[in-house]
C-alpha cells in the first residue's frame, strides 16, 4: 500500500478540521479511534485531539491527511505527525491577526525539525478585517519573494478549493523532489 | 488596502516589524477613545516612508512640526515668515530651513527626538486601541525634518524603556523555546549589552531558561530581551517539544511504543507513478 500523508497545520479557527471533512472520503475521527492507520500501530495511549481523513484513488494508494491537534504547545503528537508526513500546508485565518505570530511559531517548529515541503493556505478571506495574502505572508516573515512557498487562498467549506489547495501542494512536493 | 485591528491582537512592536520589513510608505494611526492611563481620547500619526519613521504628531493640519520649532524661539520674524512660505513645499521642511541656514543639524535632531522618538516610544505603554495603516497615504513634507528611523530601530528604544510587560506576556517566546540567529542586512542595528548577548547566545541549542541561568538574569528579563531581538528580524524562536507529562516524568511510562515510534525511520517515499496517478485524481474530482 503505498500512502502519501499531508499534515494540515494552522492557527485557532482557521478551519483545519472543515478542511479535512471537505475532502476525506470518510468520516473525520480522532486517531486514538481508529486502527487502521499505521499511525495507530503506535498505540499511545494519551488521549489526543486529531484529525484525520483519507483519499484511496487506486487498489493500493491513498492520501492520508492530519490535522494537528488544536492546543498551542507542541507536543510529542506534532512530532510523531511531522516526522511521517511528506508535506504539509499551513492554514491561516486572514482575519485574526493575532494568530500570525503562532503561525510563525509554528513555522519555525516545523522548519526546524523537519525539512519537508509546505505552502501556506489562507482562509476567511471573505471576513471582514481580511488581510490582503500580500499582507500576510509580511506578517509571517516572508519578505523575499524568491524564498517564500506558495500562498494559496481558499474557503475550507468549499471542496473545490479545498482540493485545489491539495493540488497545489502535491505539485509543489513534486516540484522540490 | 488599509490594515486595521486591536492593539491587543497585533502589537505594536509587531506592527512595526511589519511594516519595517514591507517597506510600508503610508500613515499609522493609532487611537483609542480612551486611554487608560488618561482618561481621555488617544490619537497618533506616525508617517513612514520605506519602513522608515519620518515624522510623527496628534495633528492633521501639518503644522505640527512649525509650532515645536515656533515653541524653542529659534526663529527670528523674518524666519518665521520664510517658514510659513515653506510649508508649502514638497520638500521636508526641516531640510528647507537646514538648506536656508535656519536650522542647524543639531536642532534637527533634537526635533526629531521630541517629535518622533518621544511620542513613538511612548505608544509602547498604551494597553488597548485600534490601529490603521494606510498604505501610500501621502506623506505631509512640513511635518518632516528629513531625518528617519528605521521602524524596529524605534521598536527597540521604546521597549527598552517600556515598564510593564503585561500588554505583550502572551506575545513573549516561550522560556523552553530556543532561538536561532537571523542572517540579513540587520545588522546596523545598535543593540545593548544584554541584547548582544542573549544574541551570542542564540545558537538553536541553549533554551530562554538556560540562556537565562548562562546570564544570571530573572527568565522574564531574559524573555523580554529575546521578544526584542525577534520582533526587530534578528533571531527566530523555535518552540521546544512540550511532552506535557509534568516535571518527573518519562516518556516511556506513556507506552514503551511511543518512543519506539520515534526512532524508526518514518517517512516512505512514494513513486512518480503514485504522484502521477493522485494529481490525475483529485484534478478530476474538481
Amino acid at each position: 500500500m503505498e500512502i502519501m500523508r499531508l499534515v494540515v497545520a494552522g492557527t485557532v479557527g482557521a478551519g483545519k478540521s472543515t478542511f479535512i471533512r471537505t475532502v476525506s472520503e470518510i468520516d473525520v475521527v480522532d486517531t486514538d479511534r481508529r486502527a487502521t492507520d499505521e499511525t495507530a500501530d503506535i498505540k499511545h495511549k494519551t488521549t489526543v485531539a486529531m484529525d484525520f481523513g483519507r483519499l484511496t484513488f487506486g487498489p493500493n494508494m491513498a492520501l492520508h491527511i492530519y490535522g494537528t491537534p488544536g492546543q498551542q504547545r507542541f507536543d510529542f503528537m506534532w512530532d510523531i505527525l511531522i516526522r511521517k508526513a511528506h508535506a504539509f500546508i499551513l492554514l491561516v485565518a486572514a482575519h485574526r491577526p493575532h494568530e500570525f505570530r503562532y503561525a510563525r511559531r509554528i513555522l519555525s517548529y516545523m522548519n526546524r525539525r523537519v525539512q519537508i515541503p509546505y505552502i501556506i493556505g489562507i482562509t476567511h478571506m471573505d471576513c471582514e478585517g481580511a488581510w490582503s495574502s500580500e499582507n500576510i505572508k509580511l506578517a509571517l516573515g516572508f519578505v523575499d519573494e524568491q524564498k517564500q512557498p506558495p500562498i494559496v487562498v481558499l474557503n475550507a467549506d468549499e471542496r473545490d478549493t479545498v482540493v485545489n489547495a491539495i493540488v497545489a501542494l502535491v505539485q509543489y512536493y513534486i516540484s522540490m523532489r | 488596502m488599509a490594515i486595521t485591528g486591536s492593539l491587543s491582537e497585533f502589537s505594536l512592536p509587531e506592527i512595526f516589524q511589519f511594516l519595517d520589513q514591507g517597506q510600508k510608505t503610508g500613515v499609522l494611526t493609532i487611537r483609542d477613545p480612551q486611554d487608560l492611563r488618561t482618561g481621555k481620547p488617544f490619537l497618533r500619526y506616525i508617517w513612514l516612508m520605506n519602513g522608515r519613521v519620518v515624522a510623527a504628531g496628534d495633528r492633521t493640519d501639518n503644522l505640527g512640526l512649525a509650532r515645536l520649532i515656533e515653541q524653542r524661539g529659534w526663529l527670528s520674524d523674518q524666519q518665521r515668515i520664510e517658514m510659513e512660505r515653506l510649508l508649502q513645499e514638497s520638500v521636508p521642511l526641516g531640510l528647507n530651513l537646514k538648506s536656508l541656514g535656519i536650522l542647524q543639524p543639531d536642532q534637527l535632531k533634537l526635533l526629531f527626538s521630541v517629535q518622533v522618538l518621544r511620542q513613538v516610544c511612548s505608544l509602547f505603554q498604551i494597553e488597548t486601541g485600534q490601529f490603521r495603516f494606510e498604505n501610500k497615504a501621502e506623506l505631509p513634507k512640513s511635518e518632516m525634518t528629513g531625518l528617519s528611523l528605521p521602524a524596529t530601530e524605534t521598536t527597540l528604544m521604546g521597549l527598552r524603556s517600556l515598564k510593564d510587560w503585561k500588554i505583550l506576556q502572551s506575545k513573549l517566546p516561550d522560556p523552553n523555546s530556543t532561538l536561532f540567529v537571523i542572517t540579513g542586512d540587520q545588522n546596523q542595528l545598535r543593540l545593548d549589552a544584554q541584547e548582544s548577548q542573549v544574541k551570542n547566545l542564540a545558537d538553536g541549542v541553549l533554551s530562554l531558561s538556560k540562556i537565562a541561568a548562562s546570564m544570571q538574569l530573572p527568565i522574564a528579563k531574559v524573555q523580554q530581551i529575546a521578544f526584542r531581538l525577534i520582533v526587530v528580524g534578528l533571531v527566530e524562536e523555535v518552540p521546544d517539544i512540550d511532552m506535557g507529562m509534568g516535571n518527573n516524568s518519562d516518556p516511556k511510562t506513556v507506552d514503551g511504543d511511543v518512543t519506539d515510534g520515534l526512532a524508526k525511520p518514518e517517512r516512505m517515499e512514494v513513486s512518480n507513478a503514485f504522484l502521477q496517478s493522485l494529481v490525475g485524481f483529485l484534478q478530476h474530482k474538481v
